[in-house]
C-alpha cells in the first residue's frame, strides 16, 4: 500500500489536512507540541487504498526531544519508498526550506506544501511558485488549507511532474554545523528570488502582544483569563447544576414507574435505579456544566495562538524552580485532562526535566475532579456564587503552589542547573468558532462525558451490588471501610470516603457519587439522597478537596505515565509522592479546623 | 559595533555576528546563522525572555542564553 507522510515545521497545517483527507478530528491548536505522536490512517483515492500519515512538527532531523526523536526514526526507516509533504508557513519561508532539504536527504520523492496562502494574500506578498519549483526542482502547492478542497490538493498531489526524484547531497561532505550554515545560504539566495515582501503582524495584534508582555498590564491580564474561565465555569454549574440534577430526577422517576409497570423484581430495580443509572446521572449533572464552559473557553485559548504567549510569560516563574515555560503548556492542558497533560510533556528536550513535569502535572485538577470540587464547595462551603468562587481559586491556586514546590524539590535533586528555553510565538489567527463548537462539545465533551457515565454506571453497579451483599452477617463494603476508617478519620474524611477514592482510581468523577450510594440508603435521586446525606460535614468537604487535588491519578493517568516513561518504579512515584502529601495536608488541616471548631464552640 | 543580544532595544534590527554557546546546534537549526538579520520583538513581563524575529518567525530565547549571542548594530 502506498503511504503518504505528512512532515514540517511545527504548526503549520499538517494535521489540517490529515483530518481534511481521512475525515476524522485530530487535535489542531495554534501552538507547537500538539501533535506528539504517528497519526495514521487509511483512505481512498482513485480506487486505491493509500495510508497517510502525520508527523510530529520538527525544526530539523537531529533528535533534540522525544517528539522529534518519533519523525525523525519514521522518516529514516519510511521516506525512500513514499511520497512525503513537507509544510512549510509561507510567513516564515526560510525556516521550512531548511527543513525541506534536511527531509530530502532521506525522501527523494518530495513535494513542497507552502501554506498561509490567504494571510500572505492579504499583505500582498507574492510568491513567484513557477520560479521556486524550479529552482528547488520540486512540485510546489501553494494554499491556504482551511478553505481549500481535499480533492484538488490530492489530484495535484498525485499528478505527474516533471521532476527528478533524487536525494539532495550537496553538502554531505561537511560537518553537521557548517552544513546548517551552508543550508541556510542557499535557502536565503533561493528566499530573495521567489518572494515579494516580508510577513509582519498587523498593528492592532502587535498591540495586543505589547500589551501581554508589558509588566503592567500582562499578570492583570493573564489572571482575568484565568479567573473568567474559572467563574464562568463556577456560576454556571451553580446555576445549571440544580437544574441537571432535577430533570434527571424525573428521568429516574420515569425509569422507576417503567419498572414497576414492567413488574421487574424489586432487586433488579433497585441494583440499575439505585446504582448504575444513579450514579452515571449524578456524574452527569455535576459534569456537563463546567465542560459546557471550560472546554470551548480553553479550545478558543489554544486556536487563537495564547497558548505559547503565556508559556513565554511564565518561564520566567517556571525558572525560578528550575523548570522552563513548557511546563506551564503541560499544565494548562493537565486541566482538561492529565493524560493530554502527561503526553504533551513530550516536547521538553530534557528527559529529567520532563519526568518531574509528568510527576507534577497531576497536582493540577483535571475534568474529573474539578466538578467534584466545584459541588462540594457549592454544597458544603460557599453561601453566595463570589465566596465559592473565591474558595475554589485559592484551593487551585494553593495546589498550584504544591506542584511548583514539588518541581523545585526534585528538579533541584535531579537537574540542580537553569536549563536553556526557546519556544516558538506563533502568528494570531482568527478562530472558527463554530469548529471550535463542534470539537469542543460535540467531540471532546461528548467522549469525556460518555467515558465518564459508562464508568460510573459499572461502578455504581457493582457498588451497590457489594453493599447488599452480606457474608455470615458481615457486609464486605462495611469491613473494608472499618478498616480505612481509623486513617480515614485522621485524615477528616471516614473510611467510605477513602474507599470511594479508592474505588475512583478508575473514574476521578465517580468518587462523590460512590461515597453518596454508601452512605445512603436510598437512590442518590429519589427522596432527596444527597441532601439527606448528614456525613459530610464542612471540615469532611475541605479534607474531601484537599484529597481530591492530592491524591494518586487515575488509572488512565498511570497508564498513560508508564507508557510514556517504560518505568513501574516512576509510575510508582507518581502515585505515592501526591497521595502522601495529600495525607499529610489532610491531617493537618483537620487538626486545625478540630482545634478551631472545639475552641469556637468552647 | 558589536553587542550583545540582550542589550538591544525592543524594535531593534541587528544582524548576528557570533554565538558563543557550547552546544550551538538548536540555535542554528532554528536559522541563528551569521550575518542573518533578526529584530527584537519582545520582553516578557519579567524581562527573563526575548522574542526574536527570525526568518518571519518569532522565537522566545531565554535572556540568559542572549548574552552569548553577540551582534552587529549598523552597516
Amino acid at each position: 500500500m502506498k503511504n503518504l507522510i505528512l512532515v514540517g515545521n511545527p504548526n503549520v497545517g499538517k494535521t489540517t489536512l490529515f483530518n481534511k483527507i481521512t475525515n476524522k478530528n485530530e487535535h489542531t491548536g495554534n501552538w507547537s507540541g500538539k501533535t506528539v505522536g504517528v497519526l495514521s490512517q487509511e483512505f481512498n483515492y482513485n480506487g486505491q487504498k493509500i495510508n497517510i500519515t502525520d508527523l510530529p512538527g520538527v525544526y530539523s532531523l537531529q533528535k533534540n526531544s522525544v517528539e522529534e526523536q518519533v519523525t525523525i526514526n519514521y522518516l529514516k526507516a519510511n521516506s525512500k519508498d513514499n511520497r512525503v509533504l513537507v509544510f512549510v508557513d509561507g510567513t516564515s519561508l526560510q525556516k521550512g526550506l531548511f527543513l525541506y532539504y534536511q527531509v530530502k536527504q532521506y525522501a527523494p520523492d518530495c513535494i513542497l506544501i507552502i501554506t498561509m496562502k490567504d494571510i500572505l494574500d492579504s499583505k500582498d506578498i507574492n510568491i513567484d511558485v513557477k520560479k521556486f519549483e524550479k529552482l528547488i526542482q520540486t512540485k510546489i502547492l501553494y494554499l491556504s488549507l482551511p478553505t481549500c478542497d481535499k480533492n484538488f490538493i490530492l489530484e495535484k498531489v498525485y499528478e505527474e511532474d516533471a521532476y527528478e526524484k533524487n536525494l539532495f547531497e550537496e553538502f554531505n561532505n561537511l560537518e553537521y554545523e557548517e552544513k546548517i550554515i551552508k543550508t541556510y545560504e542557499k535557502c536565503d539566495i533561493i528566499y530573495k528570488q521567489v518572494i515579494s515582501g516580508e510577513y509582519s503582524m498587523p498593528l492592532h495584534l502587535k498591540k495586543l502582544d505589547t500589551l501581554l508582555f508589558n509588566r503592567y498590564t500582562g499578570i492583570p491580564i493573564l489572571i482575568f483569563m484565568f479567573t473568567f474561565v474559572l467563574w464562568l465555569s463556577i456560576s454556571f454549574s451553580n446555576h445549571f447544576q440544580s437544574v441537571l440534577y432535577s430533570f434527571f430526577n424525573q428521568v429516574i422517576l420515569v425509569f422507576n414507574n417503567f419498572f414497576q409497570l414492567l413488574k421487574c423484581p424489586p432487586i433488579i430495580n433497585e441494583i440499575v435505579i439505585g446504582g448504575g443509572l444513579s450514579t452515571s446521572f449524578f456524574v452527569a449533572s455535576v459534569m456537563i456544566p463546567p465542560m459546557l464552559i471550560f472546554f470551548p473557553l480553553f479550545s478558543f485559548i489554544e486556536e487563537v495562538g495564547l497558548i505559547p504567549r503565556i508559556a513565554f510569560n511564565l518561564d520566567g516563574l517556571f525558572s525560578k524552580v528550575y523548570s522552563n515555560g513548557k511546563n506551564a503548556i503541560s499544565m494548562m492542558l493537565g486541566f482538561g485532562c492529565n493524560c493530554v497533560g502527561v503526553t504533551s510533556t513530550r516536547i521538553f528536550e530534557d528527559e529529567k526535566l520532563r519526568r518531574v513535569a509528568i510527576l507534577t502535572n497531576n497536582f493540577v485538577p483535571c475534568n474529573g475532579r474539578l466538578p467534584m470540587i466545584f459541588f462540594l464547595v457549592i454544597t458544603f462551603l460557599a453561601k453566595s456564587m463570589w465566596s465559592a468562587f473565591l474558595i475554589i481559586i485559592s484551593f487551585i491556586g494553593f495546589n498550584i503552589f504544591i506542584s511548583l514546590v514539588v518541581s523545585l524539590v526534585f528538579n533541584k535533586l535531579y537537574i540542580n542547573q537553569n536549563n536553556n528555553f526557546l519556544y516558538e510565538i506563533p502568528i494570531y489567527k482568527k478562530p472558527n468558532i463554530i469548529k471550535i463548537l463542534r470539537i469542543s462539545l460535540l467531540e471532546k465533551a461528548c467522549y469525556v462525558l460518555g467515558k465518564s457515565i459508562t464508568f460510573s454506571f459499572i461502578a455504581g453497579l457493582i457498588v451497590f451490588i457489594i453493599k447488599n451483599i452480606n457474608i455470615n452477617n458481615t457486609n464486605l463494603l462495611i469491613l473494608i471501610s472499618n478498616f480505612l476508617d481509623p486513617l480515614g478519620s485522621l485524615m477528616g474524611l471516614s473510611g467510605v470516603i477513602l474507599l470511594a477514592f479508592i474505588i475512583g482510581i478508575s473514574a476521578n468523577e465517580i468518587v462523590l457519587p460512590i461515597t453518596f450510594i454508601i452512605y445512603s440508603n436510598q437512590s442518590l435521586f429519589l427522596n432527596n439522597g444527597i441532601q439527606n446525606t448528614d456525613q459530610i460535614t464542612f471540615i469532611t468537604a475541605i479534607c474531601m478537596i484537599i484529597f481530591s487535588l492530592n491524591h494518586f491519578p487515575c488509572f488512565a493517568s498511570l497508564s498513560t505515565i508508564k507508557k510514556e516513561t517504560n518505568s513501574t518504579k516512576f509510575t510508582l512515584l507518581c502515585a505515592i509522592v501526591p497521595t502522601f502529601i495529600g495525607i499529610i495536608f489532610c491531617i493537618i488541616t483537620n487538626f486545625i479546623l478540630q482545634s478551631l471548631q472545639s475552641f469556637l464552640i468552647f | 559595533m558589536i553587542v550583545n543580544l540582550k542589550d538591544i532595544k525592543i524594535g531593534q534590527s541587528v544582524s548576528i555576528n557570533k554565538i558563543d554557546i557550547e552546544n550551538k546546534k538548536r540555535l542554528l537549526e532554528l536559522g541563528f546563522v551569521e550575518n542573518k538579520k533578526i529584530k527584537k520583538e519582545y520582553e516578557s513581563i519579567d524581562k527573563k525572555m526575548i522574542g526574536i524575529k527570525i526568518d518571519g518567525q518569532i522565537i522566545g530565547l531565554r535572556s540568559s542564553m542572549c548574552e552569548n549571542i553577540y551582534v552587529k548594530v549598523g552597516d
